[in-house]
């Protein structure tokens, strides 16, 4: 299960998500940050309470960064140690931008 | 017959005229009743004055002392008196005119009556002292002293049954009164009068009620029942009609009510039905479709993987396995090894970030791509790089895939190998434990263009045993919603690290299965295994 929390100020959206980034709620995410970004320059992440993400988790998080690289950036802010481990095994951490 | 199963226990018809019956027969017992009650009050209203007027027109011609002088002489001085007979013959006339039951002249005393005349009798009555009848005596002095309602006395005679009396008093000169003229009829003709109007009554309410019920039942039955009737045995055979297009309800009751919006309600029914069926019969099949053509695209997938085992019958220096759990009909792992020359053994495997359809397409391509760019030779970095940049060229959907692409030297056992994003290989040196290889990992392919890839070496000992996998074996979920993690991985392998290749496998496979339990499994679950001899 997964809680999807958005908080958008200005042209800054926040999305803080909470419980496991698999494949059955990577796709509720993906429509939800697509139907989002619009005008928005800058995408955080906040994932400090994301126990889990699998390859369709990543999946999302490289469309959004692709998606920010032609009109901002994104960040993606206190991943957990297990989470963190898997963005240097699959070599996500050399294309995102990970704030402790 | 209806089709439905259900036996009728009473039929509509049957209910129709049962009600009929019953509400005729409370009918007929509230008509009698009432029409007896008021034919009873009628007559006795009648037999009121005519009985009142009959008495007070004997009494008002009667001397009070004539009736004294006949009560003090007593019946022995009578004899053949011609004012005796007289008074007799009054009193005769009188009843027989009237159609009395007894009408007779008498004074009222404590306990008895005592008789002057009577009109059928002779002289002999006079002084005969007669009982009273229930409540005469109280009802007797009334009417001698003039005091309550003048109303009949009506009581039960043992020869003539029902009998009502009206009196009147015979006053003296000093106007006291001295006597009562009696005048007694009987109820019995108003009895009968009353049974033949309640079988008459009857009758006419049943001939009535016959006639109304026939004409009622007809109606019921042609614009109720036979309607009815006729829906229950179309509604019985509509499964079997369903099937032919041309047998669909049409409504013919045109009762104008309810059973015709019923009908009409059923002949809609009947249309959406078939609406339904076709659109469902559509659907079926095209699922049907899909799931074979899903079927033959599982089987194509597993096929285009190396699956007989031992895969290199001649080559003695190594022993390889390897299997593939796809967690829906098809997956987006995969395997592989080929030899590319005689002394260069290529091994993959490899993850696509998605499951189903669009991740069987994309591990084809990968699949290939990474065969042919292996075949070609160069480093396997060199080889990633290629891949990645051939697959980044058409990715369209942000899919990637991690992938382990290493090459063995059979000779020397040296592999070469190169890691996009996959998990962390783990090798057996002869004679111990599995352990991880903490390999320099580069991006995953197809995320992004042009990135670079680093090729690290290690070597296979002979009776080395190297096991890769995919993220289906650490990711295995219980229903606590644990992982079966790294540490289990080693723990599974080093329950018997010296089995040969399938038996290693197979203990993984055990080990995972008894740790998820009943819990589903989400992801593809891909092994593969070599020893170096």
């Amino acid at each position: 299960m997964l809680d999807i929390n958005k908080v958008v100020d200005g042209d800054k959206l926040t999305i803080v998500l909470n419980g496991r980034l698999d494949t059955t709620t990577a796709p509720e995410l993906e429509s939800q940050v697509n139907a989002s970004l619009s005008g928005i320059t800058s995408l955080i992440f906040d994932i400090s309470d994301m126990e889990y993400i699998s390859s369709a988790g990543l999946r999302v998080l490289l469309s959004s960064q692709k998606a920010m690289n032609k009109q901002g950036s994104m960040k993606v802010c206190h991943p957990t140690d297990d989470v963190k481990e898997i963005f240097d095994v699959t070599g996500f951490s050399d294309i995102l931008t990970i704030e402790d | 017959m209806n089709n439905t199963g259900f036996e009728i226990k009473i039929s509509l018809g049957k209910k129709f005229l049962l009600s009929l019956l019953i509400s005729t027969i409370i009918l007929s017992v509230i008509i009698c009743t009432v029409v007896s009650l008021i034919f009873r009050k009628r007559i006795m209203e009648r037999y009121e004055y005519v009985g009142f007027s009959v008495s007070d027109y004997v009494a008002s011609m009667m001397n009070g002392s004539i009736v004294e002088h006949f009560k003090e002489e007593g019946m022995a001085e009578i004899g053949d008196d011609a004012v005796y007979a007289t008074v007799k013959d009054i009193l005769y006339n009188a009843a027989n005119e009237f159609d009395l039951l007894y009408m007779y002249i008498a004074v009222p005393e404590e306990g008895h009556l005592y008789y002057l005349w009577e009109a059928n009798s002779g002289s002999e009555i006079l002084g005969f002292e007669d009982a009273y009848s229930p409540g005469g005596e109280e009802w007797s002095f009334q009417m001698l002293n003039n005091e309550g309602e003048r109303a009949l006395h009506t009581f039960n005679d043992p020869t003539y049954g029902a009998v009502c009396t009206a009196a009147s008093p015979i006053y003296n000169e000093d106007g006291k009164p001295v006597a009562l003229v009696y005048a007694d009829f009987s109820l019995a003709d108003m009895v009968t009068g009353i049974i033949n109007m309640i079988i008459g009554t009857i009758l006419f309410i049943m001939i009535l009620m016959a006639i109304y019920t026939a004409f009622f039942y007809y109606n019921a039955k042609k614009s109720i029942v036979d309607p009815i009737k006729e829906l229950t045995v179309s509604a019985g055979e509509l499964t079997q009609r369903l099937d032919d297009d041309s047998a669909a309800f049409v409504s013919s009751i045109n009762t104008g009510d309810e059973i015709e919006a019923l009908s009409h309600a059923f002949e809609n029914m009947d249309a959406e039905l078939r609406k339904y069926i076709s659109e469902n019969s559509r659907i079926v099949a095209e699922k049907e479709r899909i799931g074979t053509e899903l079927n033959l695209a599982a089987s194509i997938q597993s096929s285009s993987l190396p699956s007989v085992f031992p895969p290199f019958p001649d080559r003695k220096e190594f022993d390889i396995y390897a299997t593939m759990d796809p967690a829906k009909e098809v997956g987006g792992d995969f395997y592989d090894f080929f030899l590319i020359d005689d002394d260069h053994l290529g091994l993959v495997i490899a993850d696509v970030s998605d499951k189903g359809i669009p991740a069987s397409l994309f591990m084809m391509v990968s699949k290939t791509l990474i065969n042919s760019n292996t075949m070609m030779g160069g480093p396997t970095n060199e080889v990633m790089q290629r891949v990645n940049n051939r697959i980044c060229e058409t990715n369209t959907n942000d899919m990637f895939v991690t992938v382990w692409l290493g090459v063995l030297e059979i000779s020397t056992g040296i592999i070469h190998a190169t890691n996009a994003g996959h998990e962390y290989p783990c090798i057996k040196h002869p004679g111990g434990q599995f352990e991880y290889i903490k390999d320099p990992h580069g991006l995953v392919v197809g995320a992004m263009e042009g990135v670079p890839y680093t090729e690290y070496d290690f070597k296979l000992e002979h009776g080395s045993t190297l096991y890769v996998y995919t993220d289906g074996v650490p990711d295995a979920t219980n229903m606590n919603n644990e992982r079966f993690g790294e540490d289990r991985i080693i723990g599974a392998l080093n329950k018997e690290p010296e089995a040969d290749v399938t038996k290693l496998l197979n203990n993984m496979r055990i080990s995972i299965e008894e740790f998820v339990q009943e819990a589903p499994q989400f992801d593809d679950t891909t092994m593969l295994a070599i020893h170096y001899f």
